[in-house]
């Protein structure tokens, strides 16, 4: 059995006082009534899953680990992570109906293997499967047979990835005296490289260039929350044993522009795996924390005023971890900006959860005062730092997203 | 990371402060761990309810003669006209966000309180109506929804016997939707805010005026659990009541408070609309001082970032919060072990009555600051840290019912230092 996780073992529940703060500001409780709730779900689930395992409650699959749980408890408990452990140890049991591998599980494990789908399937065939998962017909099919929502669009995959784009660029990456690692995530390798360009481009004017660490693996994020636990760890011990390798061979900071893989690998790793993550702990950032930490130390590259309003939306793992700042002080850094601050909430995609048939109507549910806001905002553009948020709002508004690394390339002079 | 003002929590003293420097035009953060004390407290605004087991009918009277009588107080140090300034801007505030606050003028009135006792205060939503026992009110109904641990008309009926005496007819109820079923599988989970979720996905409040006149038998007051909604609540208890004909007065609940959490929002929102940069989620747990000043603060979760500022504000809150903490040999200032005035030995922390009408001396314990609410560090002034709240020394929120008057108060006079600095310093 794998390492029992700390925050099991710290009896962080013991510390809820009951007060039920944490479900006002729970996005899906407010959608969606079936849902119990994070103090049910969380603190006062756990007593009854310690006594016994079977007494685990199949409505905690809703729970969208957006962690606003953990933001709003005025005691300290990590509602969110109790939650997700949960999830984890008692899916096999849950959701695999009486052992036989249901086809919900094969679409899962689909969703989650974002490196497997990406990197054999995708990326090659591209122009095939973009077309394909658009179709009407083979939505419905999709739907009917796996439980992949018919109403929702699909990324698009990227003819080249960020890894290949990168091969090219290595030796000239090389040649900066100062060097950042970059985790790039899944997104950005298989469905939107130019992010990842953007970055390389906004460093390498900064006189910094850009190592990957090529045997660096999906995070995790989307094992953990279709409990694939095994995957989970494998992919996660993997990463930590890369980046100390990498690390000291060039010693630095890792850089991150997807604000859940950060959060995984900062924290979750810890919190939820139980693994020690010490090379992220110690030496990952937000992306937008290490740019404006190196601005203040006077290495800004020159931009150009933009003339734009925009409206940026928070993405839940980002607040969480409070990276949010850093972000909105990069943005105020960019000349010609008009920036709308959209209210904190939910888009509701969270990760894979939205694509599934079951949990559509919640998350769009979720997300509408976002995109009623945001439809309301006169905005050129809306501004977030999540990918899936990116497809959520693309999706669900008549607004094209941009992450701030793009726009902030945009802006080089 | 650098701002003129950092406000360190994000209760009332906490956004008090920050939404004044934000009105001058200072770049502001607050950083806040959890979500604040408004959504345990009643969501009005009180100021001063009892001083030494007295009840107070004048606040103001009572505060102009703080300096003399106890000047250790957070009001004595901010003076009667800056706490009626700062209570009016607060009115002011929360009126233009919607929430209309209303009083007496000079005195107190009192509100319902779950238990059925009768609580002073100094300004309460309009959807609180007063409840004096001289006013001539005939008859009270206290009507809850079937299954609702949190407001027991039974239990409130003896409390307020004893106030009103037999010249008041007291009548209970409940009523019930067939909405409410999904969430009653659970009796823990069946509360305020689970409520006001199921009454947003439809539209109840007919057959909620209905069964609520039915269970009213004419009374000229419906007392109701405050569970309708946060800010939209306001609006659905006015159609409520020209719906059915009566006139309600919702009582705030166990938590989350409802009414609480209005003013909460309401605050946030005028933060947030002002350009104000919040780090929520996170503690502070140290900060870098240097001949006298706060130079910067480090938090739990953002490793080795500093947040430097001008001006800092500690607005940690007490025990509950954990801006103070007690254990076995004293209490202390959690974040940066500020000097404290508070009892030594062990057995003088409490009184041997729990239910003293005079304060536990605990409660009473805090942060020692000067009259502009600096504190000081192995006694050392640090000048440009501000002390705000129930974080203070001097006085006891509870016993006293003075917690969002000192809050708002101490919050203001503050801000009003903060931007006498800030001014100067930009002149030059």
């Amino acid at each position: 059995m794998a390492a029992l996780s700390k925050s099991s073992l710290d009896g962080s529940f013991e510390k809820c006082i009951k007060c039920t703060v944490c479900t006002v500001y729970c996005p899906v409780a407010k959608a969606n009534p079936n849902y119990p709730g994070p103090k049910q779900s969380g603190p006062d689930g756990e007593r009854v899953r310690r006594k016994d395992p079977a007494l685990f409650d199949d409505y905690l699959k809703l729970c969208t680990n957006c962690k606003r749980c953990e933001i709003a408890c005025p005691s300290g408990v990590n509602i969110g992570d109790i939650i997700a452990q949960a999830k984890l140890t008692n899916t096999e049991g849950g959701w695999k109906n009486s052992g036989a591998i249901s086809p919900k599980r094969v679409r899962d494990y689909i969703l989650s293997s974002t490196d497997l789908m990406g990197g054999m399937v995708a990326n090659p065939l591209a122009k095939i499967v973009n077309k394909v998962v658009a179709l009407k017909p083979i939505k419905v099919v999709m739907e009917k047979t796996i439980g992949v929502s018919a109403q929702r669009t699909f990324p698009k995959y990227a003819e080249q990835s960020f890894v290949s784009w990168y091969k090219k660029q290595e030796a000239t990456q090389n040649q900066f005296e100062r060097q950042v690692h970059y985790f790039h995530g899944c997104s950005v390798n298989y469905n939107m490289p130019e992010l990842g360009h953007a970055l390389v481009e906004v460093l390498n004017k900064m006189n910094i260039g850009v190592q990957i660490a090529k045997k660096a693996k999906c995070c995790g994020v989307p094992l953990v929350a279709n409990g694939f636990k095994d995957k989970a760890m494998k992919n996660a011990t993997a990463n930590i044993e890369v980046y100390k390798d990498e690390l000291e061979r060039q010693p630095g900071t890792i850089i991150a522009t997807s604000s859940s893989c950060s959060y995984m690998l900062s924290d979750e790793y810890d919190h939820v795996l139980g693994l020690d993550n010490e090379p992220f702990k110690k030496n990952l950032q937000f992306f937008s924390r290490y740019l404006i930490n190196e601005f203040d130390a006077g290495n800004m590259p020159k931009l150009k005023p933009l003339n734009l309003t925009l409206a940026y939306h928070t993405p839940c793992h980002l607040e969480r971890s409070g990276g949010v700042i850093y972000t909105l002080e990069l943005l105020s850094r960019i000349p010609g900006i008009n920036l709308i601050r959209l209210d904190p909430n939910c888009c509701g995609i969270a990760g894979t959860y939205g694509f599934k048939e079951e949990n559509y109507e919640t998350s769009q549910k979720i997300g509408s005062p976002v995109f009623k806001q945001i439809e309301e905002s006169g905005c050129d553009y809306v501004i977030t730092d999540c990918e899936t948020c990116r497809w959520q709002v693309e999706m669900s508004t008549t607004k094209e997203v941009l992450h701030p690394i793009e726009l902030l390339a945009r802006a080089l002079a | 990371m650098k701002y003129d003002a950092l406000i360190i929590g994000g209760g009332t003293a906490g956004l008090s402060c920050a939404i004044r420097c934000l009105e001058a035009g200072m770049k502001t953060a607050l950083i806040s761990e959890g979500q604040n004390a408004l959504h345990f407290a009643s969501g009005s605004l009180d100021l001063l309810g009892a001083l030494d087991g007295e009840p107070v009918h004048r606040p103001f009277q009572v505060i102009e003669k703080m300096a003399e009588t106890r000047p250790n107080h957070p009001y004595a140090c901010v003076g009667v006209n800056r706490v009626r300034d700062a209570m009016n801007w607060m009115a002011g505030l929360l009126g233009a966000e919607g929430i209309e606050m209303d009083g007496e003028g000079e005195s107190n009135h009192l509100r319902l309180g779950t238990l059925g006792v009768m609580r002073p205060t100094w300004l309460s939503q309009k959807t609180v109506k007063r409840l004096q026992p001289h006013t001539n009110l005939k008859s009270v109904a206290l009507i809850t929804i079937d299954g609702f641990r949190d407001f027991q008309p039974a239990l409130a009926v003896a409390a307020l016997r004893k106030q009103f005496g037999d010249k008041l007819k007291i009548t209970t109820g409940s009523i019930d939707l067939d909405a409410f079923k999904t969430v009653k599988r659970n009796p823990c989970e069946f509360r305020s805010s689970d409520i006001a979720y199921i009454l947003q996905q439809g539209d109840y409040l007919a057959e909620i005026a209905k069964k609520l006149r039915n269970q009213a038998q004419g009374a000229d007051l419906v007392a109701i659990p405050s569970v309708l909604g946060v800010k939209e609540g306001i609006a659905m208890q006015q159609s409520l009541e020209l719906q059915s004909g009566l006139k309600l007065t919702e009582v705030p609940t166990m938590p989350p408070s409802l009414p609480g959490i209005r003013l909460a929002d309401a605050l946030k929102a005028r933060f947030q609309a002002l350009g104000g940069v919040l780090l929520q989620g996170d503690r502070v747990i140290s900060g870098e001082f240097e001949q006298g000043q706060l130079k910067s603060v480090m938090t739990r979760q953002q490793g080795d970032q500093r947040f430097r500022a001008d001006h800092f504000v500690l607005a940690s809150g007490s025990y509950f919060s954990k801006g103070l903490v007690g254990d076995r040999q004293q209490i202390r200032e959690a974040i940066f072990g500020l000097d404290v005035i508070a009892p030594v030995a062990r057995n003088e922390w409490h009184s041997e009555k729990f239910f003293d009408p005079m304060s536990h001396p605990f409660m009473d314990a805090g942060v020692e600051t000067n009259q502009f609410l600096n504190p000081s560090l192995q006694g050392e002034v640090i000048d440009n840290l501000y002390c705000v709240g129930s974080v203070l020394s001097g006085y006891d929120p509870v016993k006293e019912g003075s917690g969002s008057g000192v809050a708002a108060s101490t919050g203001f006079y503050a801000a009003e230092q903060i931007l006498e600095n800030w001014r100067k310093k930009e002149a030059v």
